[in-house]
C-alpha cells in the first residue's frame, strides 16, 4: 500500500502562493484536493488478511479486539495502561524480525498483522508453560477474584503443562498477614503487576510494589510488612484483577468453607 | 468453568453504601451472600469498589441486624412494634420537642444514599412541617 503523502501547511501556502503563479492553476488544485482527500482518509492495517480501519494511537492489540479476534492476554488490563510484560499477545508483523507484543504498538496504516499464526502460537504455548512451571497450582477457586480463571483457561486452551520447565520458583506466599480481606498466596504470582499497576493507576493508592528481579521478584509493600501497616485502603481492585488467584478475596474463601484462613485479628 | 462455581447464584445490584451507585455482582450460595464482585459493566464504577462495598456484607446476615421497629416502653427497654406505633411515637417525639423549645429545636440531616426526589421531600418537611431551615446532609452533620 503507498505511503500516504500529506500536504504540510507550508507546501500548501507556496501551491497557493499568488505571487509565484498569480493564482492557483487547474492541475495544482487538482493536486491539492487529491493530497487532501489522502489525507483525511482513515488508516487501515491488514488484519489476517482483512482491512481494518482504526484511529491514529489505537494499539494493534485494541483493533484486533475490536475485529473480533481473540488475542490472549496476562498482564492485560484494559483500564491500565499497556505494560508488555507477559508477551502472550505477540503478533506477526510483515517486514519485523520478531513477532511484537500487540498491547504495545500502536496500529500505523498499511500495517499487515498476523494474529494467530502457527509461530505465535507456538510461542504462546511456550510463554504459558513458563509461567505455569512457577506456579503451585494453575486451576484455582473462581471465589479468588473476578480474573482469577485468567491463567487456568489460557493453560487449558494451549495445553501447557507445568512440567516441561519445572524448577526455580518466583514469589512467596504470605501467610502470615493477618489482615481478613486480602489472601496474599504469591506462590501463584506471575510477576504481571497487575495489581501494583490497578493500585497505583486506578486506586491512586500506590501501595504494592515490587522487590527484586528476576526468580527473587515479590510483590510487596512498604518493609515488607502487612497490608494493614501499609497505604492498602483494602479497596479489592488488586484481588479483582490478578490473573491467577495470587491475590484473592480471603473472606471469600473463608465464607465458602476454608476453616484455615483467619478472620483479622 | 469452575466447579465450585456451579452452585453459586450471581446477582446484579447496587451498592447499598454511599450515594455513587457502584455496580456490583453479589454471589450467593444457599441464600446467603458468600462474596461481591465489582461489576466491570458498571457505568459508575467500571469495575471499582472500596473497602465497604467490596467486603463490608457481613451486616446483612448479622444477627444483631434490626428486621422490625422497635419503640421504647414504660420502662425505657426496647419492644417490638408494628411501623404505624413507631411512626407515631416519632411523630408524638418531634411535636413535642417542637412544642417545648420552638420550631428551630428541629434539625433534618439527609441522607447522601438517597434519590434527589427523597431529599427533596426531606428538606421539605423541615422547612414545611416544621417551620426551620435546619436542614443539611449526611456529609456535614
Amino acid at each position: 500500500m503507498a505511503a500516504v503523502q500529506h500536504v504540510s501547511i507550508r507546501e500548501f501556502g507556496w501551491l497557493c502562493s499568488p505571487s509565484l503563479s498569480g493564482e492557483v492553476s487547474q492541475p495544482q488544485l487538482q493536486q491539492i484536493m487529491a493530497s487532501v482527500n489522502q489525507s483525511q482518509q482513515q488508516p487501515k492495517i491488514t488484519l489476517d488478511g482483512e482491512q481494518m480501519e482504526f484511529s491514529p494511537g489505537e494499539t494493534v492489540y485494541e483493533v484486533a479486539t475490536r475485529a473480533g479476534k481473540t488475542v490472549p492476554t496476562l498482564c492485560y488490563d484494559p483500564r491500565l495502561e499497556a505494560f508488555g510484560s507477559c508477551r502472550l499477545c505477540v503478533v506477526e508483523v510483515a517486514g519485523q524480525r520478531t513477532p511484537v507484543a500487540s498491547c504495545t504498538t500502536q496500529a500505523e496504516d498499511g500495517m499487515e498483522v498476523t494474529t494467530a499464526s502457527a509461530k505465535v502460537e507456538g510461542l504462546r504455548r511456550t510463554l504459558l508453560e513458563l509461567v505455569a512451571s512457577e506456579n503451585r497450582e494453575v486451576a484455582v477457586d473462581a471465589l479468588r477474584g473476578v480474573a482469577s480463571q485468567e491463567l487456568g483457561t489460557l493453560v487449558e486452551q494451549y495445553d501447557a503443562g507445568c512440567g516441561r520447565f519445572a524448577g526455580a520458583q518466583s514469589g512467596a506466599s504470605r501467610p502470615d498477614d493477618p489482615n481478613p480481606f486480602i489472601l496474599r498466596d504469591y506462590d501463584l504470582c506471575i510477576s504481571c503487576y497487575r495489581c501494583v499497576r490497578v493500585c497505583a493507576e486506578q486506586e491512586g493508592d500506590y501501595a504494592i510494589s515490587i522487590a527484586n528481579r528476576g526468580f527473587a521478584t515479590q510483590i510487596t509493600v512498604e518493609f515488607g510488612g502487612h497490608l494493614q501497616d501499609s497505604a492498602c485502603t483494602f479497596c479489592g481492585q488488586c484481588v479483582q484483577t490478578c490473573p491467577t488467584g495470587a491475590l484473592a478475596d480471603k473472606k471469600a474463601l473463608r465464607f465458602a468453607g476454608d476453616g484455615t484462613l483467619n478472620g483479622g485479628s | 468453568m469452575n466447579a465450585t462455581m456451579s452452585d453459586t447464584k450471581t446477582t446484579r445490584t447496587i451498592c447499598g453504601y454511599c450515594g455513587v451507585g457502584c455496580s456490583l455482582d453479589l454471589m450467593t450460595r444457599d441464600n446467603r451472600i458468600i462474596a461481591v464482585h465489582p461489576a466491570f459493566d458498571g457505568p459508575a464504577n467500571q469495575g471499582a469498589l472500596c473497602v465497604k462495598g467490596q467486603f463490608a456484607y457481613d451486616y446483612v446476615h448479622h444477627p444483631d441486624r434490626l428486621t422490625h421497629p422497635l419503640v421504647r416502653d414504660g420502662e425505657g427497654r426496647l419492644q417490638k412494634a408494628s411501623w404505624d406505633e413507631a411512626l407515631q411515637r416519632a411523630a408524638q417525639g418531634f411535636m413535642d420537642v417542637e412544642q417545648r423549645h420552638g420550631r428551630h429545636a428541629v434539625y433534618g440531616v439527609a441522607s447522601g444514599r438517597t434519590p434527589s426526589e427523597a431529599n427533596y421531600m426531606m428538606q421539605k418537611f423541615i422547612r414545611v412541617g416544621f417551620g426551620t431551615n435546619y436542614i443539611d446532609n449526611c456529609s456535614r452533620a
